[in-house]
This record gives structure tokens, sequence and C-alpha cells, in this order.
């Protein structure tokens, strides 16, 4: 099988694919990068387009007769994407693919340029970040390993050479790996404005729904808005934050509002389109 | 711009109208203490009396309007009165580590600049529950005081039992900016992130007259990895931890009432805050009553704190009138078997918090018989402990362990407590360590044959 050709493993990725996309599922096409090899110290290295960068996507791969999936984030140029902490990477692979289209790639035993490489992958803005951080891996081993010897390196250090007690040391030791930990976020923090800044690409996941919820409201001014059917989750969050100072008609009212937000036109007027999201007028009494 | 002005000019009002209110009675706080306390007491009383006018009846403008003159005519008058009291400020020049401490501080302030003005509100909660209901009160459209209005606080897009101070805030702060807009969401983060870091600071400096301890325990808690998230995010949480930090600095300076004051503007930003640290703050209080464990109590000083806390009764008794409760979830209490191996999973071996909590707890454990001789170490031992003992508990024992299991709380709420916590293991470990030359840390200490220990 050649590189990006679209595969077979449709029908499962669906299955376990459930990209942050909103409403239903959808079905998802994976590209085979690479077939028959042993996962071993093997990585994946791709090659993506800077109008790629931040995008979300799938690496897919199958094992005898079961696939595993691993979510990741697009960088833009040649990058290793680490496989080898998943514990489902090992054994012979049938085949690995990934969800992002026309994206050279293949396997790889990582060097130790591509090691650093890997570390230097910066914190991505997500949903989640407010909740919880991805965190980085060096050589496979999570940051929080490095960050936890360094503690005692120093401290051996400070006590052979400053002749400190042990416990004082220990604590100059941690305030040492500390900084470490602040100096990696620091990285973070810069590659994030960066890139940001550079490829303008908006707020994943929310840039869809942005723009159309600044245009909607243009549109809908003073007059009654409601939402038909369900947007799930943040996307619903963020139109009735968006127009928040617009008068809200909410669901069983006796009123109905002038104008619908749906993913579903239903053969009405269509005001706006963007993305899945559809402004419609309400003919309806 | 002009929105940066607006949000800042909003918390320099509120600054100075708590400096008045601290100015009308006697006390021994350094300009600084008083600052960013001043801080705090402004955003707590503006808020809670709009608030309580709202509860009667009265439309938000209003409101607004009404406490902000009420609060000029008590600066003016302190003023002519001459009644503001202040001490003349005095910073020392800075020694290396603490420009290292202002360039890790400065970092993590250009990082929620960039976000405040280059990103737009992003993050779930402060879409629906703070700025989501703040807009909406903001609009006036989509808001209602009616408990038969599905507009009813807010709740068509919002938790409604979540109290309001942020929501209120944001909401003064539009009204003065003429309009609403993603900055106003979440500016006010970043005043939270700075009085926590000022309190740190200014507390252990203190207690341990150290200032290379004092810009550690600051740079420890400034370096926590979801702060520089949460100043920009627009969540409550950074609140919680300010108010909650801010009233234990001030028991440790005997101040009861400040404390209790500071321990309801915990509750009033987010119910976490009732449940999570006023009884850890309730147990400071106590322990720092007595001498030893079978001394006098002095129930007068524990009066003054809940005389404070009491100020929060609007909101409270609002909250019982309409059945808000404090929680989103059902209230029901159930054990989850493998809410501890989760717990210990998501605190001590994930990224969020790094390597924090494993040594906020070696250093309790070091230095908990050493706290335990000391009054105050002791009342502060105890509260971390009640605090924690409550975060467990909920999140074990309630319809919370879902938020564990899903990874959405646990971290934020570990974040609450990360500045109390990070001041009570401070000052175990300065309490048992106060032996040692601490005045030079890193100098070179060599063995004399006359006097034991010198520093070269």
């Amino acid at each position: 099988m050649s590189l990006n050709s679209a595969v077979l493993f449709a029908g499962l990725v669906t299955a376990t694919v459930c990209l942050p996309i909103p409403a239903r599922a959808q079905e998802t096409t994976a590209f085979v990068l690479a077939t028959d090899f042993s996962a071993q110290d093997t990585v994946i290295e791709l090659d993506i387009p800077a109008n790629m960068d931040g995008d979300s996507f799938y690496i897919v791969w199958g094992i005898e007769n079961r696939q595993h999936s691993a979510i990741s984030r697009a960088r833009a140029g040649t990058h290793c994407y680490e496989l080898r902490r998943h514990p489902q990477w090992q054994g012979l692979v049938k085949a690995v693919a990934i969800t992002l289209p026309n994206v050279p790639g293949r396997i790889k035993k990582a060097t130790f340029f591509d090691e650093i490489d890997m570390f230097l992958e910066p914190e991505r803005i997500a949903p989640t970040t407010i909740n919880f951080l991805t965190g980085h891996a060096l050589f496979t081993w999570s940051w929080n390993t490095f960050l936890l010897i360094i503690p005692f390196l120093s401290a051996l250090w400070l006590a052979k050479f400053k002749k400190k007690p042990l416990v004082l040391c220990l604590a100059l030791g941690f305030l040492v790996s500390w900084s470490v930990m602040d100096v990696r976020t620091t990285y973070d923090h810069l590659a994030i404005m960066y890139k940001k800044e550079r490829y303008q690409q908006g707020m994943f996941p929310l840039t869809d729904v942005k723009a159309f919820a600044d245009r909607a409201s243009e549109i809908i001014g003073r007059d009654p808005w409601g939402i038909r059917g369900s947007v799930d989750g943040v996307y619903g969050s963020f139109l009735r934050y968006r127009l928040a100072e617009q008068q809200y008609v909410p669901d069983g009212s006796q009123r109905p509002p002038s104008y619908w937000i749906t993913l579903d036109p239903k053969g009405d007027q269509v005001l706006l389109h963007q993305a899945n999201y559809y402004l419609v007028k309400n003919h309806q009494p | 711009m002009i929105t940066l002005l607006a949000a800042f000019g909003h918390v320099a009002f509120d600054v100075l109208f708590g400096w008045t209110l601290w100015s009308l009675h006697r006390h021994e706080r350094s300009w600084a203490e008083t600052l960013t306390l001043s801080v705090l007491l402004g955003i707590y009383v503006e808020t809670l009396s709009v608030a309580t006018l709202m509860f009667l009846g009265i439309s938000l403008r209003a409101a607004g309007i009404g406490t902000a003159v009420a609060m000029g005519v008590v600066i003016i008058s302190a003023f002519y009165r001459g009644g503001l009291r202040y001490s003349r400020p005095s910073i020392e020049r800075p020694k290396w580590y603490e420009w290292a401490l202002l360039a890790a501080i400065g970092e993590k302030i250009f990082f929620v600049v960039w976000q405040l003005t280059r990103t737009h509100a992003y993050f779930d909660d402060n879409l629906q529950h703070w700025s989501g209901r703040a807009r909406s009160l903001f609009g006036g459209l989509n808001w209602s005081l009616d408990s038969m209005s599905p507009f009813f606080l807010g709740g068509h897009i919002g938790n409604s039992s979540y109290p309001l101070q942020i929501v209120i805030w944001r909401a003064l702060t539009a009204e003065l900016r003429g309009e609403w807009n993603d900055i106003i969401s979440r500016a006010d983060g970043l005043i939270f992130f700075v009085v926590i870091l000022g309190t740190i600071w200014l507390a252990v400096r203190r207690f341990s007259n150290l200032r290379w301890l004092a810009a550690a325990a600051a740079f420890v808690v400034s370096a926590v990895p979801l702060h520089a998230w949460h100043a920009a995010a627009g969540y409550s949480d950074i609140a919680v931890e300010a108010f909650a930090v801010v009233s234990l600095a001030a028991l440790m300076r005997g101040e009861w009432f400040t404390g209790g004051l500071m321990a309801a503007g915990a509750v009033w930003s987010k119910n976490d805050g009732l449940v999570l640290f006023f009884p850890a703050l309730l147990t400071a209080v106590g322990m720092l009553q007595t001498r030893n464990l079978a001394g006098r109590f002095e129930w007068r000083n524990v009066g003054r704190f809940l005389s404070g806390f009491a100020t929060i009764a609007p909101w409270l008794i609002f909250n019982y009138i309409h059945a808000l409760g404090i929680t989103a979830g059902q209230g029901e209490l159930n054990w989850h078997s493998d809410a501890l191996a989760l717990l210990w999973n998501a605190v001590m071996k994930g990224p969020t918090s790094s390597i924090l909590w494993i040594f906020v707890f070696a250093c309790a454990i070091y230095s908990w018989v050493a706290m335990f001789k000391d009054r105050t170490g002791r009342a502060l031992i105890l509260a971390f402990s009640v605090s924690l003992a409550a975060i467990v508990f909920i999140f074990s024992s309630t319809s919370a362990y879902r938020f564990l299991v899903d990874d959405t709380t646990i971290h934020r709420t570990m974040m609450q407590f990360s500045a109390m916590a990070v001041l009570v293991v401070t000052y175990g470990f300065w309490l048992k360590t106060r032996s040692v030359e601490w005045s030079r840390p890193l100098a070179r200490v060599r063995r004399s044959k006359t006097s034991g220990l010198k520093r070269g």
C-alpha cells in the first residue's frame, strides 16, 4: 500500500474516533503511512504543511485483529510523534494510519535530535487545558521523572560543595527542579504565542462557531433567537455566551423566536451557513 | 486599551475604597499588606452591596450607581476628616533572586495579557457560569430574579447556584466601559494572581524575615502550571484561592475580623470556599486561640472571625430562600473505592501540578512534629489537613467523584489549595530549620576548629 492511500480502516475508525466536531459522529477516513513493521522503538514522522499547524488528528494502528488510536496535534514542518509510551504500541503492527489528508509520513527510529524535538512539542490551547495539561516526555520518560531526579542531584552537589544540611539542600534542589520546570513551561507559553501569531488559525475547535456567531449576532439584531435541536458542549455554550445580550428564547417557550440557530435547516430559508451551523428565519407564528 | 483602563480603573476605585475601610480601625500592617487586602475588600463589599440591592428589586445599573456613590462618599468623607491612614511605601533594592522572581512572574503576566488581548473567551465554565451569566446580567434581557423564570440568575446559560461576585464585578466593569468584551470577561484573574503572589511573599517575609525564602515561596506558587491559564480563563477558582490565602495570612497576623471577611469573600467567589476552605480557616482560628492544647480559649476572637464571615449573610439567606444549594450535582453520599487511587494518580503523578504536591506533602510530614509544638504551626497544619480531608471527602464520597474520573475539576481544586498549602509548608519548613544559618542559603559553610560552623 502506498502512502496517503485512502484506507480501509475507515469503518473501524468511525467506531473509535470521536473528533471534536459538533453534533453527530462523522465518517472519518484514515490514510496509511506504513504496513507490517515492528513497533519496537519506532515513532512516526510527518511533514505537516503550515496551514495544518495545530489541527487535531488521530493516529490509528492495527495489531493482530485489534485497532488502537491516539490523538495528537499537528506541528508545522517535519516532526516526530511519540507513540512509544502508548502501551498498545508494541509487537508487529499490520498498518498505521493518520486522519490527516495529503500528509507524507514514515516510520523511523528516533534520533537524539528527534527526542529533543518531541520533548519541545508545545502544550496546545485546548478546551481541556483549563482542567489538565498534557505534559511532556523525554527519551520516553515522563518529564516529571526528570524533575524528581533533579532535586536529589542538586542536593548532592550542594551538600558536597556548599556543606549545607541535607534538608536545606533538598529544599534548594526542589527550587532548582521547579525552576527547570518553569523554564520548560515558559517555552510552552512562547511557542503558543508564536504559533498563534504566525499561523492566525483562531481558537480550535471554536473557530467556526465564533465566525458564525459573530455574523449571526449582526443579522439577529434586536430580534429574539433560539436554538433548534441541540448544539452540544462548548459549542452551545459559546453561542449562548456570544449572543447573551440578545433576547434568547429557551426551549418550550410559548412565543417562538424570530431566528433559529440549528445544525439541521430542514428546508427553511437559510440566512447564514458556516461549517455545521445554520441561521434560519422562523416563519411560524 | 480602553477596556484595560476601565477594568483597572474599576480595580483602583475598589482599592481606594478598601484602603479607606481598613483605615477606619487601627492595624499593624505594611502598606503592601494593606494593598493586597484592599483589592479584595473593595471587590467584595462592592459586589455584595450591589447584589443585596438587586435582591431587593433594584436594577444592576441603579444598584451599581448607588453603591459607587456610597463608596465615593465614604472615601471623600474619610479623606476630609483625615481618616485615611497610610504608611509610606518602602521598596528595598531587589537582590538577584528577586530579579529572577520578577522575571518569572513577568513572563506569566505577559502570557496572561497576551491571552486577554489576543484570544477570545474560550473555556466552557467561563462561557456558561461566569461570563455567560455576567454578559446576560449586563445585557439585561436574559436575566431575572424571579425564581420561576428560566432566566433566574442566568440559569439558562449557567448554574444559578453559583455565587455572583465575579458575575457582578464583570457586569459592572462592562457598564463602566459601556460595552461587553472578551477582556472584561477574564481580566480579573490577573488581579487575583498578583494578589496571591503578593500575599505569599508578604506573609513569608513577615514570619521568617527572610527575603530569599519569601521569594522562593512566591516563585513556587507563581510557577504552578495551571496558574498562567487560570489568570486569563475567567474562572472563579483563582478568586477562591486568593481570598482563602489572604484570609489565612490575615489570621497569621492576628486579624480575626479581616480573616472572616476574606473567608466570606472565598464563599462569595465560588461555593468551594464554603466547603473546602471555611472549615479549615475556622479550625485555624480556633487553634490560634490557645497557647497549648489544654489552654484557655479566646471565644472573643472566634466571634470576631465569625462576625466578619457573617457579612456574606445576604447571599446565604437568598440562597436558602430559593433553595439554590451549593452543588451542581445531586447531594447523595456514596463512597467510591477507587477514588483514592485516582486521586493519587491525578495529584502525584500527572503533569498538571508537576512535582508540587510530592514536595508539599514531604515538607508537611517532615515538619509535622515541629508544627504541632508551635501555636501558629499547629493551627496551620490542622487547617491544611482539614482542607485536604475536605477535598478527599468531596471527590471520594459525593457526586463530585465524576469530576475526578473525567479530570475536569480535581486539578483546579488542587490549584485553589496550592497557595494556602505552600504558605503552610513554608512556615513548617522555616520552623523546623530555624537553627540553620538562613540569611545566605547558598553561602559555603566550612568547619571551624574553634567555633563549629562558619560561613565562608
